[in-house]
């Protein structure tokens, strides 16, 4: 019940226009990508297409990525900012070796 | 140290003669300047905050952050990426600034950056003859200047309406890059000065909103977070402004994105990612009180 009501006030505070310029400048970005990369991606890919496929997998990987960014409280960045690289690092070697 | 990764051999990707990409399996490319610069960011941003007393009396606080930045920027100025590397270090410079730099300092800073860009760019032959490109791109037209040359004529032939979506001739291979950092040049010429000016107040509205955002949480004493949301700010508008300068030909040309049109995988998602822990940072500032329907 508690946590309930603390995801409530969350969401009250988010900020429409911030979301509306983003998700507008999302959508105008994508149809002109869509126009621009059109014949580029006949000749690399074979598909008109192509390239928005490949863009749209991007803005679903970040938009997941993102609402997991957005549950985590800010304060953590600070505490581990430091450690991130390394991290990063860390866990690319053991993926690699 | 994330940016070190590029240089290990069969991981780095290299395109248009700047190895900037790593793959790592069936995972799109990564161009690795965008997490790396998202974890600069939110270090430089929690430097600012702990070190919130030195920064306003002593010039080497400037000088400890450093330890990080530095290697950083010759990592990507190895790739090379000359144009990150003036993000991230305005960047840096502009949140000291807000953080209360000494204002003497910080004009002593930016003849030092100043400098250093002006010597990066008189070692690195190609720089210059790019530097030469943008100050007469017509001169040598199907050379070094043709890029930019075909990115003013799609601009310059949208006119005030533009010559309608997908009417477009300069994407067809006239113009390279298109699809990427070029896109505004394609966006001018299908949809004219109008399609310009919208686009231009999106992103205007949005950097205005994560600038809002910011000095409300320095307002209320979250001064991380305040600094982080002002840090990704200046971001997204020099990363803007530098894009189109290069596409209108006011600034030398530069591989950088325009952030959430360009395609480019990392780039966009981690710019999505970004904008979300602003977007977390504006609904952690304290709310107004709503008591509309009491008081209705």
């Amino acid at each position: 019940m508690a946590s309930n009501k603390r995801q409530n006030s969350l969401l009250n505070g988010i900020d429409n226009l911030f979301v509306i310029a983003t998700i507008f400048l999302l959508i105008g970005g994508l149809v002109m990508l869509a126009s621009a990369s059109m014949p580029i991606a006949v000749k690399n890919l074979g598909d008109p297409y192509g390239y928005v496929y490949k863009q749209l997998t991007s803005i679903a990987l970040g938009l997941s990525a993102g609402l997991v960014a957005f549950l985590i409280p800010s304060r953590i960045w600070e505490k581990f900012g430091i450690l991130l690289p390394i991290l990063a690092i860390a866990a690319h070697n053991s993926f690699h070796s | 140290m994330l940016l070190t990764i590029v240089f290990i051999p069969d991981i780095g990707v290299t395109a248009n003669g700047a190895t900037r990409w790593i793959k790592i399996g069936p995972l799109p490319n990564i161009q690795v300047v965008d997490p790396a610069r998202l974890l600069l960011l939110i270090y430089i941003s929690g430097y600012c905050y702990r070190q919130q007393e030195a920064l306003t009396s002593d010039f080497m606080s400037f000088v400890k952050p450093m330890i990080f930045i530095i290697p950083a920027c010759l990592l990507l100025l190895g790739q090379p990426d000359f144009g990150s590397t003036v993000i991230i270090l305005s960047v840096t410079a502009g949140l000291f600034f807000i953080a209360g730099f000494k204002i003497r300092y910080f004009l002593a800073l930016i003849i030092i950056l100043g400098l250093a860009f002006a010597f990066l760019i008189y070692i690195e032959p190609y720089r210059m003859s790019r530097l030469a490109g943008f100050l007469e791109p017509w001169k040598d037209a199907l050379g070094v200047g043709y890029q930019l040359t075909n990115s003013l004529i799609a601009i310059g032939s949208g006119g005030i309406f533009g010559v309608g979506l997908g009417e477009s001739i300069q994407k067809l291979f006239y113009l390279p890059e298109a699809h990427t950092d070029f896109i505004f040049a394609i966006i001018a010429e299908e949809l004219g000065l109008m399609g310009t000016i919208l686009i231009l107040s999106l992103y205007g509205l949005l950097i205005s909103r994560i600038f809002v955002i910011g000095f409300k949480a320095i307002q209320s004493e979250l001064m991380f977070q305040g600094y982080l949301c002002i840090s990704i700010g200046i971001w997204l508008s020099l990363q803007v402004i530098i894009n189109l300068g290069v596409n209108m030909g006011l600034l030398p040309t530069k591989g950088l994105t325009l952030p959430l049109i360009s395609y480019g995988s990392s780039s966009i998602a981690i710019t999505l990612i970004t904008l979300a822990i602003v977007l977390r940072i504006g609904c952690e500032n304290p709310q107004p009180k709503k008591n509309l329907r009491n008081s209705g």
